[in-house]
């Protein structure tokens, strides 16, 4: 699947890791799908199901070679 | 947008529920006119500002919290909000502060809130008297009210109280009797339709409900009956009047307070003629110059040639009913 738009928060620590993500979701027109690059436990752990609580829908969370994460979400309209 | 900068400083704002991107520009692009002085208007400043809300103060010169300024997005035409020491009355959306007995109240209004219903609830209310003790908290909540209203969160009336003993409540506005509740095209549609089928005859129906949900509670006329009982007590007859049956009337009035719903408004028909309460209509509905059921508000339904022309509230104002158009959908 082609996300429609792209962050990587390997970089950032909580809370920016979600505040990064849910600025990125709210950008998108609902039924977007942000593709989320994310490492260590901290986002692995809070960053899925926070989008998960304002609605939006976890289409999957995939380990890569280097070590991060690639999550994709698919922005809802009920959440924001 | 937000800028990276005013993402950095309002990143645990934007993750709150309620607020995210949208909402921290909502809360910049409101001007707060703090016409308050004392430690109460210094704490909600500092908060307000704190959280992206531009304050101006009327009465202090920016105290030392005008060292969190917001970062503005340069909105141009900012949304104004006011607070005011009661019984004042904010002419926009605002905030009223006041105290009573040693309590303090805060009443927060939208623009197209209703100034009567804020009316009767701060006449009684003396200006601000809060100890210094208290000023911290009552600035607090004074801050989170513009901020709710900024985000399009609060009804267009509500409130909080803070007692004496420091204990929070909300306040919440009964519904106003100053106005014809507004109705959904849906609920009208179905108002019309039921006065459609008691032509040519005038239809009758209640509005109960709550504001935010209203329905139709059909009725028969049972004008015609009560002529045909007694023609000399009722000379009309259903086609040039209306009249419920008392147990039908009796049972929705039941319903409706086992429901916790009000009476809002009774509607009815002119079959052919002109929208708006009749000279009878009034006198039935203010017999004695007082009206009958007080708080309730009456819908006129003209009819020409088997359709739906044109409709009219009547709210009792200041002693007379007060008429104002009622738009009908276009096809019901």
């Amino acid at each position: 699947m082609t996300p429609d738009a792209r962050i990587d928060i390997t970089r950032e620590v909580c809370p920016m890791t979600f505040v990064r993500t849910r600025i990125a979701l709210e950008r998108l027109p609902v039924g977007g799908v942000l593709e989320v690059r994310l490492e260590g436990d901290e986002p692995l752990r809070n960053v899925p199901g926070s989008a998960r609580d304002l609605g939006h829908t976890v289409l999957g969370l995939e380990p890569l070679e280097d070590g991060t994460w690639r999550l994709l979400l698919r922005r809802e309209g009920t959440g924001c | 947008m937000l800028t990276e900068p005013q993402i950095q400083r309002y990143a645990r704002q934007v993750l709150l529920r309620d607020v995210g991107e949208r909402g921290q520009e909502a809360l910049g692009a409101v001007e707060v006119e703090l016409q308050l002085d004392g430690a109460v208007a210094a704490a909600a400043a500092t908060y307000l500002r704190a959280g992206g809300t531009p304050v101006r103060s009327t009465f202090a010169a920016d105290g030392p919290w005008a060292s969190t300024a917001p970062l503005l997005s340069g909105s141009s035409a900012p949304g104004r909000l006011s607070v005011l020491a009661a019984p004042a009355i904010p002419e926009r959306a605002g905030i009223v502060l006041g105290s009573s007995a040693g309590n303090h109240l805060l009443w927060s209004i939208a623009g197209d809130g209703c100034r009567a219903c804020l009316r009767r609830r701060v006449a009684a209310l003396q200006p601000p008297q809060v100890p210094a003790a208290a000023s911290v908290q009552l600035g607090s909540v004074l801050a989170l009210l513009v901020q709710r209203r900024a985000l399009r969160l609060s009804a267009p009336l509500e409130g909080v109280e803070l007692s004496r003993s420091g204990v929070l409540g909300t306040l919440i506005a009964d519904h106003c009797t100053h106005r014809p509740p507004s109705l959904p095209d849906g609920v009208l549609g179905e108002l019309l339709r039921h006065l459609s089928a008691a032509l040519p005859d005038e239809g009758c129906a209640v509005l109960v409900g709550r504001e935010d949900r209203i329905r139709v509670v059909p009725m028969q006329n049972a004008q015609s009956a009560h002529h045909a009982r007694d023609p000399h007590a009722f000379p009309r007859t259903a086609r040039t009047a209306y009249s419920f049956d008392p147990r039908a009337w009796l049972a929705v009035l039941r319903e409706v307070d086992r429901a916790g719903e009000h009476v809002l408004a009774i509607a009815h028909s002119h079959p052919e003629g002109e929208s708006g309460l009749s000279a009878e209509d009034r006198r039935q509905a203010a017999p004695d110059g007082q009206p009958l059921l007080p708080g309730v508000a009456q819908l006129v339904i003209a009819f020409e040639g088997g359709r739906p022309r044109s409709g009219r509230w009547a709210v009792w104002t200041d002693g007379d009913f007060l008429e104002t158009p009622c738009p009908l959908p276009e096809a019901i």
